[in-house]
């Protein structure tokens, strides 16, 4: 029997997309309104951009960079918040009983079935989520340029955090450990989607919550004292070199191997899935 | 052929058994009718041997492969027509367009004649279909995939006076040795001129598995007066037109139409 035949699948990708693109436009429509209002509150409501204009014209530019800086934060933030909630809506679509049996029905396999909504629930999210950026961006300048003031972008500023010399990219365990906490945070978040059957976003925020409530109660309790990052400042040369403790690599280690467990327990879940289920948890 | 067998089953949360120890055998070229009263496990026999519930113990195979594992080669073999179903608000035409590159055997010359039956136009939106017209575009576009197994929930529920007709049109035409049909419903008078065989669901198990015809070879329905009433009337029950009874048939006796609601009662309340 064959569980992923291409074909079938880039048809089922088709499928998929083509009947839910009302949907992906509305919540393109919306990411875009949400991100031009955020834009209009740092950039407008947020600044005394006549007050610089008019008592220090030489340094309204850096003025203002700082504050389409903010714009910046908060569509990294939304991007990030974006990706956590679409990803455990993957599911949404099979919430009620019509919905699960025609979907589970599709004679399409579970792997392509669970393929195509990992697929547009991650990937087409993220373009989705940085195309309304872009987007509201170039609303908020094209604002900025008809009121006649200065005209700085905020796209080419996406990549700064992660290209700075002390950006997570500057020690190899630095970008393990960041590529660890992003997808092991999405991972949690696609099991989350997965397991629970309704309101999956704020469920899986709130098991999340009360993880990390019970794990730093028992960190507090232990005690263990351990410094997972220290440094050594070189007088000579004058560089801060970083020291990873032992313990850095078996944690990040452990996290990956949890998540890798994430993912294959969604799928897994998945195809148990039933047309009548528990009314809360997808078991 | 779609075999159930040894099969229990119960929802998470419940404690009563909905099939315990079930086996029953679907052969081809058969229309099913699945009778039996509520909550006796009509819907979750179609979801069990659709493959979208799971036996607790047993096995539900359909051509010898189990149908809990959802593959796709058998679920392109499967349609279940369910009482309540999921269309998304695009034109029928486009749905069509999207949805029968998955069934290999799809048909638009059946298509376009179960829409000409229905009274469709092809290029209708189902967003703007009333529930009945959804449905009928719904069973139109299921003939049309021409799946081996045909399952179907209740479907004349919903349906107008003449669509009933023209639902019974529809299959007697689309139905061929290969396909077999399994219809449950509580309408049986919707459905029974074109049944040939009928399953009766009591608690757990099977309360009658045969064909119309050995049916209609072991009893006769009629109607009698008070008068008639004799030693050979199995069950009766008063109408306006008189007693309508169920009698054994005689040898040499003439063959009489099925009353399937008349058989229901007489089987469910007598247990026979």
């Amino acid at each position: 029997m064959n569980t992923f035949n291409f074909n079938r699948f880039s048809q089922a990708l088709k499928c998929q997309f083509l009947v839910e693109r009302k949907t992906w436009i509305r919540l393109f429509g919306i990411f875009t309104f949400v991100m031009f209002m955020a834009n209009l509150f740092f950039t407008r409501l947020q600044t005394n951009y006549r007050n610089v204009v008019e008592n220090y014209p030489t340094e309204i530019e850096r003025y203002y960079d700082g504050h389409v800086e903010q714009t910046v934060a908060f569509g990294i933030f939304f991007f990030c918040v974006a990706m956590l909630f679409g990803i455990s809506s993957m599911f949404s679509k099979m919430k009620d009983t019509r919905k699960r049996s025609a979907y589970l029905l599709w004679p399409v396999s579970n792997l392509e079935k669970y393929v195509v909504s990992f697929l547009l629930y991650f990937v087409l999210m993220a373009v989705l989520t940085v195309g309304a950026y872009m987007l509201a961006d170039t609303l908020r300048v094209f604002v900025d340029w008809v009121t006649g003031r200065i005209v700085i972008w905020g796209i080419p500023k996406l990549s700064e955090p992660f290209t700075s010399p002390a950006g997570p990219f500057s020690y190899w365990q630095f970008a393990w450990m960041f590529f660890t906490w992003v997808f092991y945070t999405h991972s949690f978040y696609t099991l989350g989607g997965t397991l629970f059957r309704r309101q999956q976003f704020l469920f899986t925020t709130g098991t999340a919550v009360a993880i990390i409530i019970l794990l730093v109660t028992i960190m507090n309790q232990i005690n263990p004292d351990i410094e997972f990052i220290s440094g050594n400042w070189d007088e000579k040369t004058h560089t801060y070199t970083h020291i990873f403790h032992p313990f850095f690599y078996i944690l990040h280690s452990t996290m990956c191997a949890l998540m890798v467990f994430h993912y294959w327990a969604s799928y897994k879940l998945f195809t148990r899935m039933q047309v009548i289920n528990n009314k809360w948890l997808n078991v | 052929m779609i075999e159930v067998k040894n099969i229990s089953f119960k929802y998470a949360g419940s404690k009563r058994l909905v099939f315990d120890d079930f086996s029953l055998r679907l052969e081809e070229d058969r229309i099913y009718g699945l009778l039996g009263k509520n909550g006796t496990g009509k819907s979750t026999l179609l979801y069990l041997l659709s493959g979208l519930l799971r036996p607790m113990e047993g096995t539900v195979c359909c051509d010898g492969v189990d149908t809990k594992k959802r593959q796709p080669e058998t679920l392109r073999d499967i349609f279940l027509v369910t009482e309540e179903f999921e269309m998304p608000a695009i034109c029928l035409s486009e749905y069509v367009k999207l949805y029968k590159p998955f069934y290999p055997n799809f048909s638009d010359e059946i298509l376009q004649g179960c829409l000409a039956d229905f009274e469709l136009p092809a290029d209708v939106h189902l967003g703007k279909l009333s529930m009945g017209q959804r449905k009928k575009a719904y069973i139109a576009f299921a003939m049309a995939t021409n799946t081996k197994y045909l399952l179907m929930d209740e479907p004349t529920n919903g349906l107008d006076i003449p669509s009933k007709s023209q639902f019974r049109k529809v299959i007697a035409q689309h139905m061929t040795e290969e396909r077999t049909v399994v219809i449950s419903t509580h309408q049986v008078h919707d459905v029974e001129q074109m049944l040939d065989h009928i399953v009766m669901l009591d608690r757990h198990n099977v309360l009658l598995n045969a064909s119309m015809q050995d049916i209609q070879d072991q009893y006769t329905f009629e109607y009698r007066t008070p008068q008639q009433m004799d030693d050979s009337v199995l069950y009766a029950e008063p109408t306006l037109q008189g007693n309508a009874v169920i009698c054994k048939r005689q040898e040499g006796g003439a063959e009489t139409q099925v009353n399937l609601e008349l058989l229901f009662n007489y089987k469910t309340q007598t247990k026979a």
